[in-house]
């Protein structure tokens, strides 16, 4: 035995604070099955407990703005579907607007009601797929297999309309490409019904889950004002209190015409998130059912120019993507081409949040929290 | 435990008119042109009094601006530059956007971010992309571009490499294309 300094002595006995303890900063990334895409966080690390955190993007930057700036209005759509792969649907819709409220084009009834069935079965997807794979970031492999089997039969009621299963490229400017085939009202209507009914089984698998509960509850609370300050939207907002959706509050297409409520949480943590993803699926499974019943006849597209050139002027269109408020504000300077379509996704703005929800987090935890943001890596760099 | 139903703030929809009314009495003369564009609100502000009229729009009951809807900018080439920041009221359900003209040579305006933490990231995408400065931004490093890259992007005189050197495949109109088109 040799002899043992007298202060280390007093500090193994007293926590006393004289041995030295110092921060790490640890690289997390740029891949991570979490991460649903390419992103990087580093954290600085003081034990196990995040004293700064921050996300380093880009990996997946496509320079979507300035190539949008080459394409002319017709073929900006097929790039757009590209940003969210998850949702591509979703983003096709408020640039279309966007043209059709320049160009004073009317979209006729049917086409109007066809865009909102095709956005709500792009959004009980997109859900089912955070839905399963949250369980999956948490350790629970059992969760995705029943999303994937109920997301299966919505990705082919798609897949039967479009020809695609995620670059849809199906909205134009004035409507739809094509009419919807026979038979596609029986499979959607099959698709959401079995959903309604399995939704309770993913109820009692997550959130009756013991484990799943101690993981989330009371985990990445988000205040509401700072999430606000942020630009956070979508289901994450909606989570910290905020019953600000898109689809209520600046209305486009037909939603005016469906009931529907807007799922709101209280605490703001990832068990919320998690709840008002499961709850906005029941709404659009609503959603559906009420405008396959109510599919007005009709032509799928309105009169559209063959050359669509936009008159001088621009227009800030927004809609209800399921991550959140997707926007484009689109300046037209009179040719065949935008001069500029600034984008602006949700989850830039949702991940810009994440340094502040990380600081004083358990290194753990920080998967519970990158998990419930619900991003799109795709959506973040564009 | 979380509820379904009921929100827990409660908002009142200001029609855009009404709200773009209420913006001029509170802003003064700070805003100039005024204007209703598709249902939102659009006011023009001088590069030095944009701080002071984002805050008042953010802070000031009546327009509680409390929602940072994005920030960016177009490139007018030689009549410079427009900033653009829109924001929302979740209290209101209003929209409104700023506008603010910068010079073309060394365009420069101060950060916002005093008051929106959440405009940091716009911010330096913003600057990597058209060159502009955010004075009193408190980290204006590259957000998406790596940190040696020469030029920025969304600039009109900044070239798509592609494009420099072929055109694009196809025709882009039907005029152009033989026989008429599709």
């Amino acid at each position: 035995m040799g002899v043992v300094p007298e202060d280390l002595t007093r500090a193994r006995l007293t926590g006393s604070g004289i041995l030295r303890t110092e921060e790490m900063v640890l690289n997390i990334g740029p891949q991570h099955p979490a991460t649903h895409g390419v992103l990087r966080v580093i954290v600085t690390l003081d034990g196990e407990k995040i004293v700064e955190g921050e996300p380093i993007i880009g990996y997946m930057h496509r320079g979507h703005e300035k190539l949008l700036e080459q394409r002319d209005f017709r073929q900006v759509t097929n790039l757009l579907s590209r940003m969210d792969w998850l949702s591509g649907i979703n983003n096709e819709i408020p640039a279309s607007i966007a043209v059709e409220k320049l160009m004073e084009i009317e979209v006729p009834r049917r086409a109007q009601y066809l865009r909102v069935i095709l956005a709500e079965i792009n959004r009980i997807t997109n859900h089912l797929m955070f839905v399963g794979s949250f369980g999956l970031e948490l350790g629970a492999t059992t969760p995705v297999m029943y999303a994937f089997r109920e997301r299966e039969l919505l990705q082919s009621a798609m897949e039967m309309v479009t020809g695609g299963r995620m670059h849809f490229g199906f909205i134009r400017p004035g409507g739809l490409k094509e009419d919807i085939p026979r038979g596609f009202v029986d499979l959607a209507l099959r698709g959401v019904r079995q959903l309604v009914k399995f939704i309770p089984d993913y109820e009692n698998l997550m959130m009756g889950n013991e484990i799943f509960k101690q993981r989330t509850v009371g985990v990445g609370v988000l205040p509401p004002d700072l999430a606000l300050n942020h630009g956070v939207s979508g289901p994450i907002l909606r989570a910290s209190g905020i019953p600000f959706d898109v689809r209520k509050a600046d209305p486009y297409l037909v939603y005016p015409e469906f009931d529907f409520d807007v799922p709101v949480g209280r605490s703001g943590d990832s068990f919320d998130r998690y709840f008002v993803l499961m709850e906005e699926m029941k709404q659009s499974a609503r959603i559906v059912e009420q405008a396959l019943e109510g599919l007005p006849e009709g032509s799928h597209i309105g009169a559209v120019p063959k050359k669509l050139t936009l008159p001088e002027g621009e227009i800030y269109s927004r809609a209800e993507n399921p991550l959140g408020e997707l926007g484009y504000y689109l300046v037209s300077n009179g040719e065949a081409k935008p001069y500029r379509l600034k984008v602006r996704t949700p989850s830039f703005s949702n991940i810009s949040v994440v340094p502040h929800m990380l600081r004083g987090a358990y290194v753990p935890d920080m998967i519970a929290i990158l998990g419930s943001m619900f991003f799109v890596v795709g959506d973040i760099d564009r | 435990m979380a509820v379904t139903q009921g929100s827990l703030r409660s908002s009142v929809r200001v029609e855009p008119e009404e709200f773009s009314r209420r913006a001029a009495a509170r802003l003064g003369e700070a805003a100039t042109e005024h204007q209703i564009l598709h249902g939102q609100a659009w006011i023009r502000v001088s590069a030095n009094r944009l701080v002071d009229v984002v805050s008042t729009l953010h802070s000031d009951p009546e327009l509680a601006c409390d929602y940072l809807t994005f920030l960016s900018a177009v490139d007018w080439q030689q009549d410079g530059f427009e900033l653009v920041v829109v924001l929302y009221s979740t209290v209101n359900e209003a929209t409104i956007g700023v506008k603010v003209r910068l010079a073309a040579e060394g365009p420069s305006v101060p950060s916002i971010t005093s008051v929106f933490g959440g405009a940091g990231w716009h911010e330096r995408e913003c600057a990597e992309m058209f060159g502009i400065h955010f004075e009193g931004h408190p980290n204006l490093k590259n957000l998406y571009l790596p940190d040696d890259f020469e030029g920025h992007p969304l600039r009109k005189d900044f070239r798509l490499a592609s494009r420099a050197f072929k055109p694009w495949p196809g025709a882009k109109d039907p005029d152009e294309a033989a026989g008429g088109g599709r």
